[in-house]
């Protein structure tokens, strides 16, 4: 199966946060993430990380508007 | 934020003694008012804060690691502390396995990016293996203070 027989859906958001995608939100949205099958990456600059684990979001350090 | 930014070499804890969660948040910021980093005066305020933070959820976020952490106006920058429990401690971790490894963070409340950054390298040190076992495997607050410099200048993180 290639790559392109994938489907795919991206969505670029802003963190208004002002503290930043920290450790609550990042749980959150692990813990959800984690509830789909589908592989969910989550990018931030030019790191791209496994939007089901906690640890990888926490590496982003994504501050408010990243 | 390095780690050399914001850890108190001196509140570093090679071989917690505490058992319990409340425990380890009280030997814990005991040693960073030891260290000087936290008034005496405070310790009980800061320990509230701590424990109120991790009622929210708590801060082992799997692994075995553990990032306990708060707000507080006695601090006007980043402070934190390095713990390892041999035994292991239940924090009610987000994967169910005990705390071996603790990273305690207090940061003053109007800088929320300090904070962010010290996670930021914080878990992505956590992330290699390598660095998780020698920490682990650290037998004095020296041996965990030079490992913390290693990780500093980029030796475990690719």
């Amino acid at each position: 199966m290639e790559a392109s027989d994938h489907p795919k859906a991206i969505k670029s958001v802003e963190v208004k946060n002002p503290q930043g995608l920290h450790l609550r939100p990042g749980e959150a949205f692990a813990r959800r993430a984690s509830e789909f099958e589908s592989t969910i990456e989550v990018i931030s600059g030019e790191r791209r990380v496994d939007g089901k684990s906690l640890l990888d979001i926490a590496t982003l350090g994504a501050s408010q508007g990243t | 934020m390095k780690f050399s930014d914001f850890v108190s070499s001196t509140a570093i804890r090679p071989n917690l003694s505490a058992e319990g969660k409340e425990d380890v948040i009280r030997e814990m910021t005991t040693a960073l008012v030891q260290a000087g980093a936290i008034e005496e005066g405070e310790l009980e305020s800061t320990i509230k804060a701590i424990t109120k933070r991790e009622e929210l959820g708590s801060t082992g976020i799997g692994r075995g690691v553990a990032v306990p952490h708060t707000k507080h106006p006695s601090v006007d920058r980043l402070v934190g502390t390095v713990g390892v429990s041999i035994e292991g401690v239940d924090f009610k971790s987000l994967d169910g396995e005990k705390v071996h490894l603790f990273f305690l963070l207090i940061s003053p409340p109007d800088r929320p990016g300090d904070h962010l950054r010290a996670l930021e390298n914080i878990s992505r040190q956590l992330r290699d293996d390598t660095f998780c076992r020698f920490l682990k495997q650290s037998k004095t607050a020296e041996d965990i203070w030079q490992l913390l410099e290693e990780a500093d200048n980029n030796q475990f993180v690719s």
